[in-house]
């Protein structure tokens, strides 16, 4: 799995996890493998209670597997001891949706936090988080308390806190749920930055469509405690392979759903070709009206994706297929059935 | 002989003297009984069924033995530690013994109450159990330590006044002296009134501080 230039930094194998519950056992990951590599910004996202918290708690051991193996920078979690795997935590940090700020320290204190009980001197760590909180723009609020921020501002103090240790992964569960959507770009903004600039690796945990989109190179869609379909974000995106990846992508952009025999989507490579993919269609062909077009900007790419609804014609149809295959593009029809190249 | 107003004087300082007393050891065994019950619950940092079971009873026993009953029953004990049995410092002995199992389900509670997020997030930055309890849970869970604290003062003067019965001295002492003994009821009164009062300090005293110290309000 590992070759030179993408070195596996967190590794899963075979990962379960069953709570035992006063109703019974509760499955809420089975069997799930999967690779994060350095430098990667890795998006899992499926509906609620599918167990990406599960998934990501597995990967510094705030929940113990019940089976599997969890390899993190080189080292098996369960192999190690208390003191090891507190060790290996200084450089596997993690953010959450309800940022978990000592609400009774001021926010340079919350961000001195870890560097003191990693045991760096008072003055050293006040030094450091003074250049953190610069770095999330909240140098002037370092003596105020977590109640008189905003949730923006409290999740940027949680990333400064966490970046405090110089760690080389940063989980983050569900970091922008609790957010209106400029704080959210704020936190995606900064988190794509310490990305390129410090290379840390990030796993993120959402919901969000949106988010996986502006931020993520690879990402996994879960369901029911496994993992459905995993592979570059533009991939997954436009041309999701399973029922639940379709369900999540179409719910997720709200596309109008292949629910007749004479609607279909087309995925379109590159940014521009969407325009003059579907007029030269119009023009070879026939009529077909366009209920949906739109164009996806991920950070590994662009593509454009529509959805047409064909006149009520067989032959028409045909001619249709018959274009879209010799022009090698993507599409799929009702039912999930897809043509591709 | 003393004067009245000096033996009320004395009293006011044998009180105050015991509850304090008595408040703080009781803290220094009840505190840890206190950690003890929230690491080890089920749902702790450290489950261990055996030890919270353990010192679930025994908190609950030492809470259910009525003071006067329990203040005779270690009389051996008291006469152990301090030499005799009788005197305000010797009282503070089976005064302690009665208050830290309430204190230590008071600070049970307290720390209960830490929000476990943020205990969460300790974990995750690699913090030790220690640090957790010392750093995360002392910090964020002090203004309702600090409230716990004054309602265990102010339950411990309450039986402070009792220990007075038995030759603990007090205000107490002095109520029973004079208004049961001797049927003054006047001087039972004056008492009755000062230890209202000394309640009354301890909690206006102890809510400002936990307040005060409370960094969640803006
Ligand atoms: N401590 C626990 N005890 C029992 N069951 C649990 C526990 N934690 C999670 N579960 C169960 O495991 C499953 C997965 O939960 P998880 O929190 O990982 O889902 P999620 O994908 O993060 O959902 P959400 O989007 O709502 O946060 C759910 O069925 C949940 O009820
Ligand atoms: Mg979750």
């Amino acid at each position: 799995m590992t070759d030179s230039n993408t070195e596996s930094l967190i590794s899963l194998r075979e990962v379960s996890k069953v709570f035992k519950t006063d109703k019974g056992d509760v499955t809420a990951l089975e069997n799930v493998s999967l690779d994060i590599a350095r430098g990667e910004i890795f998006g899992i996202i499926g509906m609620s209670g599918a167990g990406k918290s599960t998934l990501v708690r597995t990967m510094n051991y705030l929940e113990v597997p019940t089976g599997g193996e969890v390899k993190v920078l080189g080292k098996i979690l369960g192999s190690l001891s208390r003191k090891e795997l507190n060790d290996l935590r200084h450089k596997t940090a993690m953010i959450f949706q309800h940022f978990n700020l000592l609400m009774q320290k001021t926010v340079i204190d919350n961000v001195c936090f870890p560097l003191i009980i990693s045991g760096v001197s008072g003055s050293e760590a006040r030094k450091l988080a003074m250049e953190l909180l610069g770095l999330v723009g909240l140098a002037d609020r370092s003596g105020a308390y977590p109640a008189q921020l905003s949730g923006g501002q409290k999740q940027r103090v949680a990333i400064a806190r966490a970046l405090a240790t110089n760690p080389e992964i940063l989980l983050c569960d569900e970091a922008t749920s609790a957010l209106d959507p400029q704080s959210t770009s704020a936190v995606l903004d900064i988190l794509r930055e310490i990305n390129k600039t410090m290379g840390i690796t990030i796993v993120v945990i959402t919901h969000q469509m949106s988010v996986v989109k502006e931020i993520c190179t690879r990402v996994a869609i879960m369901d029911h405690g496994r993992i459905m379909e995993t592979g570059p974000v533009l991939e997954v995106f436009m041309k999701p392979c399973t029922s639940v990846g379709r369900h999540i992508i179409f719910d997720g952009f709200s596309l109008p759903p292949l629910d007749t025999d004479w609607r279909i989507r087309v995925v379109i490579e590159g940014d521009r070709a969407l325009k003059p993919a579907i007029a030269s269609l119009i023009q070879e062909v026939g009529p077909v009206s366009i209920l949906y077009a739109d164009v996806q900007n991920t950070v590994v790419g662009s593509a454009g994706q529509v959805i047409l609804e064909l006149p009520e014609d067989e032959d028409l149809r045909k001619a249709v297929f018959g274009y879209l295959r010799a022009q090698g593009h993507y599409f799929e029809v009702k039912g999930g059935h897809v043509y591709s190249d | 002989m003393y004067t009245l107003t000096d033996q009320i004087l004395r009293g006011i300082w044998e009180t105050v003297y015991m509850t304090l007393g008595a408040t703080f050891f009781g803290y220094v065994l009840g505190m840890p009984l206190g950690f003890v019950l929230t690491m080890c619950h089920k749902k702790g940092l450290r489950p261990h069924p055996v030890i919270y079971r353990i010192v679930d009873i025994v908190t609950n026993i030492g809470r259910s033995l009525p003071f006067v009953i329990l203040m005779v029953l270690v009389i051996p004990v008291t006469v152990f530690i301090m030499g005799k049995s009788y005197g305000s410092t010797a009282a503070i002995v089976p005064l302690v013994l009665s208050a830290a199992p309430f204190i230590a389900r008071l600070v049970e509670s307290s720390l209960n109450e830490v929000d476990r997020g943020v205990i969460e997030a300790a974990e995750s930055m690699g913090a030790s159990l220690w640090q957790i309890m010392y750093r995360v849970m002392l910090v964020e869970s002090r203004t309702s330590l600090i409230t716990g604290a004054t309602i265990a003062l102010s339950t411990i003067l309450g039986y402070s006044a009792m220990a007075g019965a038995i030759g603990g001295g007090g205000l107490g002492a002095i109520a029973i002296q004079y208004g049961y003994q001797r049927y003054d009821v006047k001087i039972m009164w004056i008492c009755v009134i000062l230890l209202i009062v000394l309640v009354q300090i301890f909690q206006v005293v102890g809510m400002y501080i936990a307040r005060k110290l409370d960094r969640r309000i803006v």
